[in-house]
């Protein structure tokens, strides 16, 4: 082996110490299955390990990594016709002890985004759990800026309002 | 203001994340995988250089010699006993077929043309018998290229002297 594929491989190295963990979070929030999400963020580290390879121009990784993980959760959902998955479905899975708090922080989250619209719900978990800021976000789902701050906050005024309505009905 | 942020703190991560131990390793083994250069058996370049060869066996491979395997038959066609006797009023060649590789390649059956036995004897003129006789001779006679053996020579020289004395009775 050469020294630049040895150099290519430390990269890799690098960035999967750095960002699995990023990536699994990412992935099992959108797909509620460890096995689902981790085979996606090989995928998408192999993915960019071909590009380190071809040299393939990769002006900022971290942008072009969001954008390879977020497509490729879209494809496992297409593939896997899994295109909304009912809460009340995932709180029924078999889930490995180890595995059971993620889980339920899986469905906590999803039950709170369950009554926004779809665009709504995604810019609130790019932006809170993802650690997205809003220039990421409008990159990554080719809208302005303005947008994606507008429906974040659209967003958030609405999950305000549900949740005075059950304090209130409590 | 307030209550905004405590939504937000809300949608925040409550726990930690960690993807599986091999996870790590098993990217990391196929990305060397992907790397290390691959041993694979190319066949073409055998294949094209057997059938080289077998174009080069067969054009330097000397021809078979087909007179050896395939020797001249001769096949001597008597007249019946029926037609023998008609052959003493009228002069019947005995014909000598020589078969070649053509012939035989050929497989065509000869056709025997039988003479009608004549009631009368006719009544000819020397010019006309000659005529006769001499068609005869072409008739069945084998071509020259095909006659090959001794034996053939011979027994062509034979019928010529039958036919002759046979010319000679008649013209007695």
């Amino acid at each position: 082996m050469d020294k630049e594929t040895e150099q290519l491989l430390k990269e890799l190295e690098r960035i999967v110490e750095k960002r699995q963990d990023w990536l699994f979070r990412f992935a099992y929030m959108r797909i509620g299955i460890r096995e689902d999400a981790e085979d996606v963020v090989q995928e998408v580290l192999l993915r960019v390990f071909w590009r380190l390879c071809e040299k393939t121009s990769m002006d900022n990784v971290e942008q072009y990594l969001i954008r390879a993980i977020s497509n490729a959760c879209t494809d496992h959902s297409r593939r896997k016709h899994l295109k909304i998955v009912p809460i009340g479905m995932a709180e029924q899975l078999n889930v490995d002890e180890d595995d059971r708090q993620i889980h339920e922080e899986f469905i906590r989250i999803n039950r709170l985004l369950e009554s926004l619209p779809l665009e709504q719900s995604e810019i609130v978990r790019l932006k809170c759990y993802d650690d997205l800021t809003f220039k990421q976000i409008a990159e990554l789902q080719d809208i302005p800026e303005a947008t994606a701050k507008s429906r974040y906050r659209y967003a958030i005024q609405h999950l305000q309002q549900m949740i005075k309505k059950k304090g209130d009905m409590i | 203001m307030n209550e905004f942020e405590d939504i937000e703190q809300l949608l925040k991560p409550q726990c930690e994340f960690k993807a599986s131990d091999t996870l790590k390793q098993e990217v990391m083994e196929k990305a060397r995988q992907e790397v290390s250069p691959r041993r694979i058996v190319r066949m073409w370049p055998w294949l094209a250089a057997a059938c080289v060869i077998g174009f080069v066996m067969m054009i330097l491979m000397p021809p078979k010699p087909a007179t050896e395997e395939q020797p001249l038959v001769a096949k001597i066609v008597t007249p019946k006993a029926a037609e023998t006797k008609q052959a003493e009023s009228t002069p019947e060649p005995v014909s000598v077929n020589v078969e070649t590789p053509k012939r035989q390649k050929a497989k065509r059956p000869r056709k025997v043309v039988k003479e009608e036995p004549q009631d009368e004897p006719v009544q000819m003129s020397e010019e006309t018998r000659m005529e006769l006789f001499l068609a005869s001779l072409n008739a069945d006679e084998p071509q020259m290229e095909d006659i090959n053996t001794e034996e053939e020579i011979r027994q062509i020289r034979m019928r010529g002297e039958r036919m002759i004395s046979m010319y000679e009775e008649n013209d007695k």
